[in-house]
């Protein structure tokens, strides 16, 4: 009895004061919005107002989102594509902008919005290397988003290159 | 990276799955038989997927051939095709030890379409096995050649002449030790290992994996557990993308040590587990890949006792601490050592879950459940805007009735607080904390054929941010849903339904006083609402209800009002964007004793669809059929 007693006290005890944050802030330079992959102009595509409440890419996407590039058989987690947008903000200058193609469809049932025909535009090239040459990549996607805080649960990536992965995709995946 | 997002899912409270010892009874049947899987669904999109598993035994010839076709089309008429169509022959009680000697061949092509052209890939792996058991132990050895194809295509398949199809031969090996399924000599110890190397055209890849979980319960009734995994894939991609892949080395260990107590005092059975998880993935000819490595400590401790006593109880803590390291091989001698370091952090992870249930006569209980959860990152640079703490901490409580003269009633309330604080200057004017308020009542009534039921719930997120900056306001939202469902039940074989759906959101942003205190301190706070959302549904189904089959037809009705705030005309204006649907549809399933199909036939009319009267579109359909014969 006294083993079981001990036991469950040592278990209530250590969850005590570990679930609190920690209070080590630098001070903000002003109110810094970091949107690196312009994410933000997907809402804006649909003149809906909505608008997400952070551009942080780690605020973007939901806990359960799946990210497809369909020249690829894997589907990735969010802490795996996260993981890669870190990457490719290590490696390259690049600039995203997204726009509507031919067939820009949207879908707002209830509390998802369906955004597909969203077609991207990306430039870039190999930071800190002399003459590094200036690539772009064209693709297009489907997003869904839940609502009402709007985040992305769905990416699907279709890159116009029938051959290679999305430069948004995890390295390997092909 | 997928067994490390395994221990976060998974709850802490809850035996973890490397523990618990394999079913033996999900051995493949030694007779013949035929089993046959379909699903296809078509909405916006069509998704095809079929499989078929053919055994045939004759004497000690056994015969395996294998039907996998799955189609995904997009909206852009794109599509991707997969098929596989692998198979082997068996002769069954050698002489020697009463072997196996085995002829497999491994058909697999993709071929995926897009507008601007299409690519082809196939591979096929064939050649001879065989299989004998050693002291007892299963042993099974297999060697084979290979052909694989990877044509980009300007058009369709036809597109370049067959001829122009260039094919990569290549060779195969493997060798297997033990089962997963049954236990070494009887015992409850189960071993296997795993060798396999394949190359192509020069290109190659091999694969070492082994497994081992041993379980053994003291004489006292307590129980230890041990499981170690272990594997290393050093190579390339050899299925289809050897051409372009990079040469990757990748291991993985995983080792745990569990004690499970009996059942003690009260019905207690407390436990305890220690867990450590090594991943590293290096890239030795790709410059501008990042190798990485990740070590992973873990404890776990357990209590529970449930159905011994009046009150049931589940709880559990996890503690972890991980560390992730980066290595740059690229520019390595030019880069200062901090960014050399920029993604290196450790990370402290805790989750806890705690159930608890206390029941008293006439089918009344109480239940309180706490879930809570950690991840802490640390960066060893200080330039890295990732520095976080991310927390998240739910309660719920909940007073049950339980079917007491045909009434039942539930009452609960959930208070959840999450936090996600950045710490580094670059992102802390993100940092933030969210509430979550829920109240909901759940109440059924059932008289005779009669069956009401009534599930409400309210619910109110609101952001507070750590720095307070009038042009950054806190988001807030508020919902309340209603679900009224009856069903009449007319006779043994017919029943009807309703469904009355009634939803409000809004969406906005709190202004907050604190938030413009530098501006002007008397404002006095409000929510200021963006948006708001009525959503309501009507369903009325049909139910046919026989042994063998059941149908259910009906139709639904749904509209979405929503209104944006226009700050011009200072009021709310309809978006415009939405309309009203509805959908008529079909649904079904059998079951004969040997087929299972289920299925759904739908058309949406969408009021603001420009393709509502295209018989083409909009169609929403359903089948899926498993046989076995």
């Amino acid at each position: 009895m006294k083993i079981i007693f001990l036991f469950g006290l040592l278990l209530f005890s250590l969850g005590c004061g570990i679930f609190t944050p920690r209070d080590e802030f630098e001070e903000p330079e002003g109110n810094t919005l970091t949107d690196p992959f312009n994410f933000s102009q997907i809402l804006d595509l649909t003149k809906t107002g909505n608008r997400f409440s952070s551009t942080n890419p780690r605020e973007i996407f939901n806990e359960k989102m799946i990210y497809s590039d369909k020249n690829s058989r894997e589907e990735f987690s969010r802490v795996e594509f996260l993981d890669n947008l870190d990457r490719l903000k290590l490696n390259y200058v690049f600039t995203v902008s997204w726009s509507k193609s031919s067939d820009y469809q949207l879908k707002n049932p209830g509390d998802s919005l369906i955004i597909s025909g969203v077609k991207y535009v990306i430039e870039y090239r190999e930071k800190d290397m002399d003459n590094a040459e200036t690539l772009i990549e064209n693709g297009s996607s489907t997003f869904i988003l839940i609502g009402p805080v709007w985040k992305i649960s769905s990416w699907i990536d279709t890159p116009d290159k029938v051959k290679a992965q999305s430069f948004f995709a995890p390295i390997g995946s092909e | 990276m997928a067994l490390f997002l395994q221990q976060i899912s998974a709850r802490s409270n809850e035996w973890p799955f490397y523990f618990i010892s394999p079913d033996s009874l999900q051995t493949e049947p030694d007779s013949t038989h035929l089993s046959i899987k379909n699903e296809f669904s078509y909405h916006e999109q069509l998704k095809e997927s079929f499989f078929l598993n053919y055994k045939k035994s004759k004497d000690n010839l056994v015969f395996n051939q294998l039907y996998e076709h799955s189609v995904n089309t997009f909206a852009d008429r794109s599509f991707n095709q997969y098929m596989d169509l692998s198979g082997s022959v068996e002769w069954k009680d050698l002489p020697l030890l009463k072997s196996v000697l085995g002829f497999t061949y491994e058909p697999q092509l993709s071929y995926n379409q897009r507008p601007s052209g299409s690519i082809f890939r196939s591979n096929i792996n064939t050649g001879p096995y065989y299989k004998i058991r050693l002291f007892d132990i299963p042993v099974k050895i297999t060697a084979g050649v290979s052909g694989t194809v990877n044509e980009e295509l300007p058009g369709d398949l036809g597109s370049i002449p067959l001829t122009n199809y260039n094919i990569d031969p290549g060779l195969y090996g493997g060798c297997e030790i033990g089962d997963t399924l049954n236990g070494v000599a009887g015992k409850p110890l189960f071993v296997n290992i795993k060798l396999f190397g394949k190359t192509i055209t020069g290109v190659g890849s091999g694969l070492v994996m082994g497994k081992v979980l041993y379980q053994h319960e003291f004489a006292s009734g307590d129980s230890m557990f041990f499981y170690a995994a272990d594997s290393l894939l050093n190579g390339k991609d050899m299925l289809f993308s050897y051409q372009t892949t990079p040469w990757s080395i990748n291991h993985s260990l995983h080792g745990a040590l569990g004690i499970k107590a009996k059942k003690r005092h009260l019905g207690v059975i407390p436990a305890a587990i220690y867990s450590y998880r090594l991943g590293t993935s290096e890239y030795p000819s790709s410059e501008e890949l990042i190798d990485k490595k990740k070590t992973s400590h873990a404890v776990n401790l357990q209590m529970s006792t449930i159905d011994h006593f009046f009150f049931d109880y589940e709880g559990g803590i996890e503690l972890a601490w991980d560390n992730e390291n980066h290595d740059f091989r690229k520019k390595s001698s030019n880069m200062s050592d901090e960014v050399k370091n920029y993604n290196d952090h450790n990370s402290d992870l805790a989750s806890t879950d705690h159930l608890f249930r206390i029941r008293f006569p006439k089918n009344f209980s109480i239940e309180y459940e706490l879930h809570a959860q950690k991840d802490s990152k640390k960066y060893n640079d200080t330039i890295n805007e990732n520095e976080n703490d991310h927390i998240w901490i739910r309660n719920h409580l909940g007073l049950k009735l339980d079917s007491v003269a045909g009434f039942g009633a539930e009452v609960y309330t959930e208070y959840a607080k999450t936090y996600l604080y950045y710490f580094r200057k670059i992102n802390s004017a993100q940092s933030k904390s969210l509430k979550d308020y829920l109240v909901g009542l759940n109440i059924s009534f059932t008289r005779g054929p009669l069956r009401l039921e009534e599930k409400i719930f309210m619910d109110a997120e609101q952001t507070d941010y750590r720095f307070k900056f009038s042009s950054n306001l806190p988001p807030y939202s508020r919902r309340i849903s209603s679900v009224l469902t009856g069903n009449l039940t007319l006779n043994e074989h017919i029943e009807l339904s309703g469904t009355w759906i009634q939803k409000y959101n809004d969406y906005g942003y709190w202004y907050g006083n604190d938030y413009f205190s530098e501006v002007d301190s008397s404002i006095n706070s409000y929510y200021a609402i963006d948006s708001k959302t009525h959503d309501y549904s009507l369903m009325f189904y049909t139910s046919l209800l026989f042994e063998k089959f059941n149908i259910h037809a009906g139709v639904s009705f749904r509209d979405i009002i929503q209104k944006n705030f226009d700050n011009k005309t200072d009021s709310y204006l309809d978006d415009n964007v939405k309309g009203f649907t509805v959908e008529p549809s079909l649904k079904f399933n059998f079951n004969v004793g040997f087929l299972e199909a289920e299925g759904k036939i739908g058309r949406l009319f969408d009021s603001k669809d420009d393709n509502l009267w295209n018989a083409n579109k909009n169609w929403d359909l359903i089948l899926k059929l498993n046989a076995v014969f």
